[in-house]
């Protein structure tokens, strides 16, 4: 038996947030919000992790109510039970006031083995809490992993794929351990459509909505008070205008090609 | 000696009441078999009158859809005629001997008789030939589609029996010494001829045997039209018809949310979950495989005939059907529909064997989260199948140079793009051509920027929540805005707005974009002035042809450019792009290749069609056959805007 806790972020789609250059801020009006993408590859992680070796998974995130529907989401997908973090105390939280909280969270759930993050959102792209959140809960913890290959249920080790640059490490670790994901390690399932009705209808048997105190917070570890990093300004890269030619294979093709590669100063 | 009707003419007494016996058997055990067989449907008596209604039209027209196959379809028809008059034959002689002549009246006397006796004689031959004709295609021909069961056979000799017996017994008292010699026995023109063979035959001695098993014959056939197949005639009177148009939803998504209550059964859970008529279909099939014969995927060597999935849905429910009909049906079988409905418009008896599969679907998807394609996920998370940002859509509508439509201010045409029009670089050119056309007739017309999936996609491939999710979300978005007409270019948007929304209360005017054509070159907007010289194929789209009966106005559009000549496939076959089929990575032989090579017998230049999966499907299938552009695929608007020069 295994339990997994999977942090989730509910984000808007940043394919569609648009930069206002005059004001420095994000469009966001009319944007939907998602499942940070690797998040949903975290979920079905820990769902086919429950399959292999039985246990739960609880899915958790610190956000506003509106990711009540990211959860119910997860929830639709598999999982047991969805905690939301909520507090106006949290709000103006970097990092490392999010890891403490969602720190203190996972605690609360109590008997965890794995805990599970998307490698980074696609918001803020930090890649922070699953390192951070490893450190404050004292357990070891693993960036890009590809895969778990195995876990050892009675000698409490598992043993993981983790991508690095030129290849790809195999790890072993001790229970409880902290890893993040990335995107298109696996194939997110279908999140089940009765499901979804089901956690829509009943939603208290499947989601919990915790405050700061309901984990035991401390007030100044959390939210603008617990966060040591301001968002200074924003400035949006100026976009660079990709161009395609496609010519048929010859030799004049291949000459205008050095000549352009040439021209880019690339050779 | 009288010219008429010799009522149980030298049949003894015990003859008589060896029928009664027999009849009275046959009959106990035919009600028995409709109690069980109710009781197995779950029939709901007070349905049953609404469904009678009509069904003499409908099985003339079921006739009519036999008649598309000129064997099959006389054999049946003579069957059926000839059994129709024996019968009624029989009444009369019924209604003479136990009611008339009790009041001293007579009805089949003199000429009368005679032409009664013709006539019985001319439908006892038809029955007898078109008999003949189905023991000679059982025995010798054999079609593949056919199960060819003993049982099959048996039924035939049975019947044939029943046919010959009744002219030999008509040929016996002919040839009795009372009728022999009576000119005006000619008449009974097939019985006459039988009589002269038997002539020098004691008759008197083998006529009550003979009596005796065309009663045990027709005693055996009664209970047959409940426990054989022969029960497709009783049972095409009482079945239910379920149109294509209409997929009745398995629960409604605001009562379910404001109610707080899951108490209902979704899909092909098990055949509890059927309705009535839709288990009763299951037994009035009677495996003729011509839906098997019309369905693209049985075509393309797929695991899928609807004759089969019919057929071991049926077993399922004799065998006391309780346990999961899910597992009746392979998932493989299942996701190689297309939904392109042509076994439903082919059934002879107007049933829908589709409908299981999009049942089975249901259960896989609604209930289970099996989907093999990510194209839903992308509906329900970026608001189409392609899984392209909203933004994407914008910025190209953007470059349309149209109208988006404003609150408060009517257009004559919204134009729905679809996730095709926005997303697909094919369809997107179709867009062009139709909205430049349409500024070109001075049409008031304006699009959607903010629309998202229609649904079509969730509701055919089984999720349910989802397609409700987005019928809400676009009903929102239609009442923000006034038009005469919503127009489609896609014939999967076209047939979920025009005959899903409805069942939500979203009724809207929806027309195709060919029918907004047609209408526009008949009321004389559309001048068309080029000449196009040009043989031109048009390609059926299922949405459009089988789903609406939208065939001839495209034709009538292409018909309407001079130079152009439109040629005709031989039959009509989807092009596989259906049901999720666009979506749906398919193995071995593909439809879309089938059916561009169909196109191909008919010698066109071109192939017109009207609907975004036909045209991606027969530009893939020429890519594959190595025919990329020798031969062009176009929607009929887009012909129709280079015949306008």
């Amino acid at each position: 038996m295994l339990n997994m806790v999977v942090g989730i972020k509910w984000v808007p789609d940043t394919a569609d947030v648009r930069f206002d250059p005059v004001r420095g801020t994000l469009i966001r009006e009319g944007v939907e919000s998602i499942i940070n993408p690797p998040d949903l590859n975290a979920i079905e992680l820990a769902l086919s992790l429950k399959e292999k070796y039985g246990g739960r998974v609880y899915v958790i995130s610190m956000a506003p109510p509106a990711a009540l529907k990211g959860l119910k989401m997860a929830v639709a997908m598999g999982a047991d039970k969805a905690i939301l973090l909520t507090d106006r105390r949290f709000a103006g939280a970097d990092t490392l006031a999010t890891s403490y909280a969602l720190a203190a969270a996972i605690k609360k759930v109590g008997s965890y083995d794995i805990v599970i993050f998307g490698e980074e959102t696609i918001d803020s792209a930090t890649g922070h809490i699953g390192p951070e959140v490893g450190e404050m809960l004292g357990v070891p913890h693993v960036s890009y992993v590809k895969s778990v290959l195995n876990v050892d249920v009675a000698s409490r080790v598992v043993e993981l794929e983790r991508e690095v640059e030129d290849g790809v490490e195999v790890l072993r670790s001790k229970l409880p351990v902290v890893i993040s994901v990335g995107v298109g390690i696996n194939s997110p399932r279908y999140p089940i459509p009765i499901r979804r009705l089901r956690a829509e209808v009943e939603a208290d048997k499947y989601v919990e909505t915790w405050s700061a105190d309901t984990v035991g917070a401390d007030s100044n570890r959390i939210g603008l008070q617990g966060s040591p990093t301001r968002v200074v300004k924003i400035i949006a890269a100026p976009m660079i205008e990709r161009r395609r030619e496609v010519h048929q294979h010859s030799r004049e093709a291949l000459s205008l090609l050095v000549r352009r590669l040439k021209e880019w100063e690339v050779l | 000696m009288a010219v008429q009707r010799e009522h149980l003419f030298m049949v003894p007494g015990w003859d008589v009441s060896l029928h009664y016996v027999l009849m009275a058997l046959a009959l106990a055990l035919t009600l028995y078999g409709v109690y069980r067989r109710f009781s197995m449907y779950g029939v709901k008596l007070i349905d049953l009158p609404s469904t009678l209604r009509g069904r003499l039209g409908l099985a003339l027209r079921s006739e009519a859809r036999l008649l598309r196959e000129r064997y099959g379809g006389l054999m049946h028809t003579l069957m059926v005629a000839g059994l129709i008059a024996l019968f009624v034959g029989t009444i009369l002689v019924g209604l003479e001997h136990d009611l008339l002549m009790k009041v001293g009246q007579r009805i089949l006397v003199g000429d009368a008789y005679l032409a009664f006796e013709f006539a019985l004689d001319l439908a006892g031959l038809l029955f007898v030939v078109g008999v003949l004709m189905a023991i000679v295609r059982r025995v010798f021909f054999k079609p593949d589609r056919l199960e060819n069961r003993g049982e099959d056979v048996a039924i035939l000799l049975l019947l044939l029996y029943g046919g010959l017996s009744g002219f030999v017994m008509e040929g016996l008292r002919l040839a009795s010494p009372a009728f022999s010699h009576q000119p005006w026995i000619t008449a009974s023109f097939v019985g006459y001829a039988f009589s002269r063979a038997l002539l020098g035959l004691s008759v008197e001695d083998v006529y009550p045997y003979v009596w005796a098993s065309h009663s045990l014959a027709m005693a055996i056939a009664i209970p047959l039209l409940v426990y054989s197949k022969l029960r497709h005639f009783p049972l095409f009177f009482l079945c239910p018809t379920y149109s294509l148009r209409e997929l009745k939803a398995p629960f409604n998504l605001d009562e379910v949310l404001r109610g707080r209550k899951l108490d209902f059964k979704v899909g092909l859970e098990s055949l509890d979950a059927l309705s009535w008529g839709l288990r009763l279909s299951l037994d009035a099939c009677v495996k003729c495989g011509r839906c098997q014969d019309a369905c693209p995927a049985y075509r393309a060597n797929k695991v899928l005939s609807p004759r089969e999935v019919v057929r071991r849905l049926g077993g399922l429910m004799m065998a006391g059907g309780r346990g999961e009909a899910g597992s009746a049906l392979r998932e493989e079988e299942v996701w190689s529909c297309t939904t392109c409905g042509e076994c439903v418009v082919t059934c002879p008896i107007f049933l829908n064997p589709m409908r299981y599969i999009i049942e089975a679907r249901r259960h896989l998807v609604t209930n289970l989260g099996r989907v093999p394609t990510t194209a839903l996920f992308n509906v329900m998370i970026m608001g189409n199948p392609y899984g392209l940002p909203r933004s994407e859509k914008r910025s190209w509508m953007k470059g349309l140079n149209v109208d988006y439509a404003k609150e408060g201010e009517e257009v004559e045409v919204l134009l729905w793009i679809g996730c095709a029009g926005a997303y697909d670089a094919r369809a997107q050119r179709v867009v062009k051509a139709l909205t430049s056309l349409l500024a070109r007739l001075n049409v008031k017309f304006a699009v959607l920027g903010e629309e998202e999936c229609c649904g079509e996609l969730a509701r055919r491939l089984g999720d349910e929540v989802l397609f409700q999710e987005v019928v809400k979300r676009n009903a929102e978005l239609f009442k923000k805005y006034s038009f005469k007409a919503l127009v489609t270019l896609c014939p999967h948007c076209y047939n979920s707005f025009k005959n899903d929304y409805p069942e939500f209360g979203v009724r809207l005017n929806v027309k195709s974009h060919v029918e907004l054509m047609h209408e526009l070159a008949a009321s004389g907007r559309i001048k068309v002035g080029r000449a196009l010289d040009a043989v031109v194929v048009y390609h059926d789209p299922c949405y459009l042809r089988n789903y609406n009966d939208v065939s001839s106005e495209p034709r009538g559009v292409l018909r309407a450019i001079s130079g152009l000549k439109l040629v005709e496939a031989a039959k009509h076959f989807c092009c596989g792009g259906g049901g999720g089929g666009s979506w749906i990575e398919a193995e071995g032989v593909r439809m879309n290749v089938q059916r561009l090579e169909d196109l191909l017998e008919a010698k066109p230049d071109m192939i017109a069609t009207a609907c975004p999966y036909c045209i991606g499907m027969f530009e893939d299938a020429l890519k594959s056959k190595g025919l990329e552009g020798k031969l062009e695929v176009k929607d009929v608007c887009e012909v129709l805007a280079s015949a306008l020069g």
